[in-house]
């Protein structure tokens, strides 16, 4: 089978990472990069080399495209998933992959009708830190994992100023942190517990006055199997020189897993038989390790014809989560997920 | 000026050994009697050894006692189904009182109690020394309630202690009695002020979840082992606080962490980190987020009861309010009885105290 051609479309922010994971990837290579605005699209394509386009549905039309990766504004991933599944493409959707469970739906149908491979991009998943954490959870390190506490306090994407400028806060809803971010918590925390997220209570700050979007918040959630979690996302003021990233604390049966940014040692175990450090060489989040590894994810199951790293049904049921964890932000209720029905599409 | 005269009442809940010994070994402090609740759970004789040890009258009755010996200061180690009522009987005589936590088992008697407290004037803490006299502890509560971290608006905190299972039940009449309770009204109190005493803010409302993860004692009688509660504050402040007491037997004696991120700054604290904090914002560019917080913060040590004592002693001396104060007492009462209510409805539990 020969290499898939690959397309990266949308080229800002976490798109050359994309760019990256396919040019790294084995069986695919990278031959094109879209974006509406010619600049974004040019730079991006003459960092790798490849054709840079400003018509997605040129993109659609080439014969050696076998693969996008949207790397879109939210609310563009399911038109423009459903566009390429019906153009006959496989499609990586950046998170939180739609909008709406209607939104999904409609994707997934698309997907299966032209019988195309459809994933969710998930990097955190793939990240050698949190690998290494599921990898020592699923050696039975700490016992049935009971409660974990996972914060994400900072990103280079963020700055108030920025989503302001950028006219992003005008249109978003208070919630938007939750929705755009909380996607990929919410998959790893469900992948780790091996369990779906059974109820949701949300609580945010608003951060700066002048922002409509929340600038924290954290969700409360249960899962079905008995287990708890806390899941933050903390854009709140950072001072310079803050070393906050990722915190992430894991209680099990047996012991417990310390793996905050603030640990000495990356991932600290600790047991009835003393302390260890499964994790001890990993001092990075490894985000180019992160991308690729989706990517690769993706291409392997296109080759293989096999069912992708994270089902859509699994994404289903994780967006399902999150979907009533904004209703929950919404209405200051504890959601249960099961009970949970979207009205219209909108959680405002 | 002449010494404090201190009393010491019951023997069978808490840690009288620390609280009411430590009170009775303060220099400025007179111990003058000791007394038990009377009921099936007293402990007359812990009671009576005390009194021995001290070369002071044991009282069967702690209300004959406090009639008959006049003290200024009690030390109440008093089960908690009993404090209630111990507190307002003190308090009606305008004694200062020091009380083993939680103020009671139930929300309404505590709410009475504590009243009774504030009409009276008296002076009154509660005996939940680690969860905010250790140095780092303090002082970066200190900084993040002064303002050194700009208004706080998030916080996180767990406390998280091995060595379980314990408090599942109690002796009476040498019989085995399930306990009302399980870990939350014991470590929930450190969790919480340990957090609203860096936020400088008052209760609004409480999310919480329960469950016997670890321990079948807790599963058979429906305790709990852990907790996890989402928190808001009368000033806006929101928290995630766990608590509860896990089978990790190689974590230190209290898994303890604190976070607080403010509006130009944050400040961290944990058991691993000795005797420093950790304070970042612009008046050090991130540079050296250190500060020397001058004792380990490490739970369970003496120094830190002694500390709380010492400030609740000079208090009363002085006249001016202890570190924890009586409406810590009720936040802390209402966040316990707000968590289980919560546990049991599966929504938020509001309280008073601002809106947003």
């Amino acid at each position: 089978m020969t290499d898939l051609g690959a397309a990266v479309v949308g080229c800002r922010a976490v798109a050359p990472l994309h760019a990256r994971g396919f040019v790294r990837a084995d069986g695919a290579r990278l031959v094109a990069v879209c974006d509406r605005d010619p600049e974004a699209a040019s730079t991006l394509a003459g960092e790798f080399g490849v054709d840079a386009v400003t018509d997605y549905e040129q993109i659609l039309r080439r014969d050696d495209i076998q693969i996008v990766s949207l790397v879109t504004p939210d609310e563009l991933h399911a038109p423009m998933a459903i566009a390429a599944a019906q153009a006959g493409k496989h499609v990586l959707v950046e998170k939180p992959f739609a909008m709406t469970l209607a939104e999904l739906d409609t994707m997934v149908a698309a997907a299966e009708s032209a019988g195309v491979t459809m994933m969710c991009a998930q990097s955190l998943r793939y990240r050698p830190k949190l690998r290494a954490i599921r990898d020592a959870i699923r050696a039975g390190r700490i016992g049935r994992p009971v409660f974990a506490r996972m914060s994400s306090p900072s990103s280079p994407f963020w700055t108030p100023e920025k989503w302001a400028q950028g006219g992003y806060d005008a249109k978003r809803g208070p919630e938007w942190l939750l929705m755009h971010n909380g996607m990929h918590q919410f998959d790893y925390l469900s992948m780790l517990f091996e369990s779906s997220i059974s109820e949701v209570y949300t609580v945010s700050h608003p951060g700066q006055d002048w922002l409509r979007v929340h600038e924290y918040v954290a969700v409360n959630m249960q899962f079905e199997n008995g287990a708890y979690a806390l899941s933050e996302e903390n854009r709140i003021m950072q001072p310079p020189g803050h070393p906050f990233h990722c915190d992430f604390y894991i209680v099990g049966t047996e012991g417990t897993i310390d793996a905050g940014d603030r640990q000495t040692f990356s991932v600290c175990s600790y047991s009835q038989q003393g302390v260890d450090f499964p994790g001890a060489h990993i001092t990075s989040w490894g985000a180019e390790e992160a991308f690729a590894g989706e990517v690769q994810a993706i291409v392997d199951a296109i080759r293989t014809g096999e069912e992708p790293d994270i089902p859509l049904a699994f994404t289903r049921q994780v967006l399902k989560g999150l979907r009533a964890a904004c209703q929950s932000f919404a209405s200051g209720r504890n959601v249960d997920v099961a009970a949970f029905v979207e009205e219209g599409g909108s959680i405002a | 000026m002449s010494k404090l005269r201190a009393a010491a009442i019951s023997f069978a809940g808490g840690h009288p050994q620390a609280y009411s010994g430590g009170l009775a070994d303060h220099f400025e402090v007179e111990l003058v009697a000791v007394a038990e609740v009377p009921g099936e759970n007293a402990r007359c004789d812990l009671a009576e050894a005390f009194a021995e040890v001290h070369g002071v009258p044991h009282v069967e009755d702690y209300v004959e006692m406090l009639d008959s010996f006049q003290p200024d200061v009690v030390s109440l180690c008093v089960p908690p189904a009993s404090n209630a009522e111990v507190i307002v009987a003190a308090a009606e005589r305008g004694i200062h009182i020091l009380s083993e936590k939680p103020v009671s088992d139930s929300l309404a008697s505590a709410e009475r109690a504590l009243a009774a407290v504030k009409a009276s004037g008296v002076c009154f803490s509660l005996d939940v020394p680690n969860a905010c006299f250790p140095r780092p502890l303090a002082d970066a509560q200190d900084r993040a309630r002064s303002g050194g971290i700009g208004k706080p608006r998030v916080a996180y905190c767990h406390c998280l202690q091995p060595k379980g299972p314990r408090y599942t039940y109690t002796i009476v009449d040498g019989e085995k009695v399930t306990a009302k309770y399980g870990e939350l009204p014991n470590h929930g109190p450190y969790g919480f002020l340990a957090v609203s005493k860096a936020l400088g803010q008052r209760l609004r409302s409480v999310f919480a979840r329960r469950n016997a993860f670890f321990y079948e004692h807790y599963r058979d009688v429906g305790h709990e082992d852990m907790c996890v509660a989402t928190v808001t504050f009368g000033g806006g402040a929101v928290a995630n606080i766990v608590v509860g007491r896990t089978p990790t037997l190689s974590l230190p004696t209290t898994e303890f962490r604190l976070e607080i991120i403010g509006s130009a700054g944050s400040v961290y604290v944990d058991d691993a980190m000795g005797d420093k904090f950790k304070i970042w914002g612009p008046f050090n560019d991130g540079k050296d987020p250190f500060e020397r917080g001058g004792l380990a913060h490490q739970y369970y040590t003496p120094a830190h009861t002694e500390l709380y004592i010492n400030d609740v002693v000079d208090a009363i001396i002085t006249g001016r309010p202890p570190r924890i104060t009586v409406d810590d007492a009720l936040d802390v009462i209402r966040f316990i009885d707000g968590c289980y209510r919560s546990a049991e409805t599966g929504q938020p539990v509001f309280f008073g105290h601002g809106a947003w």
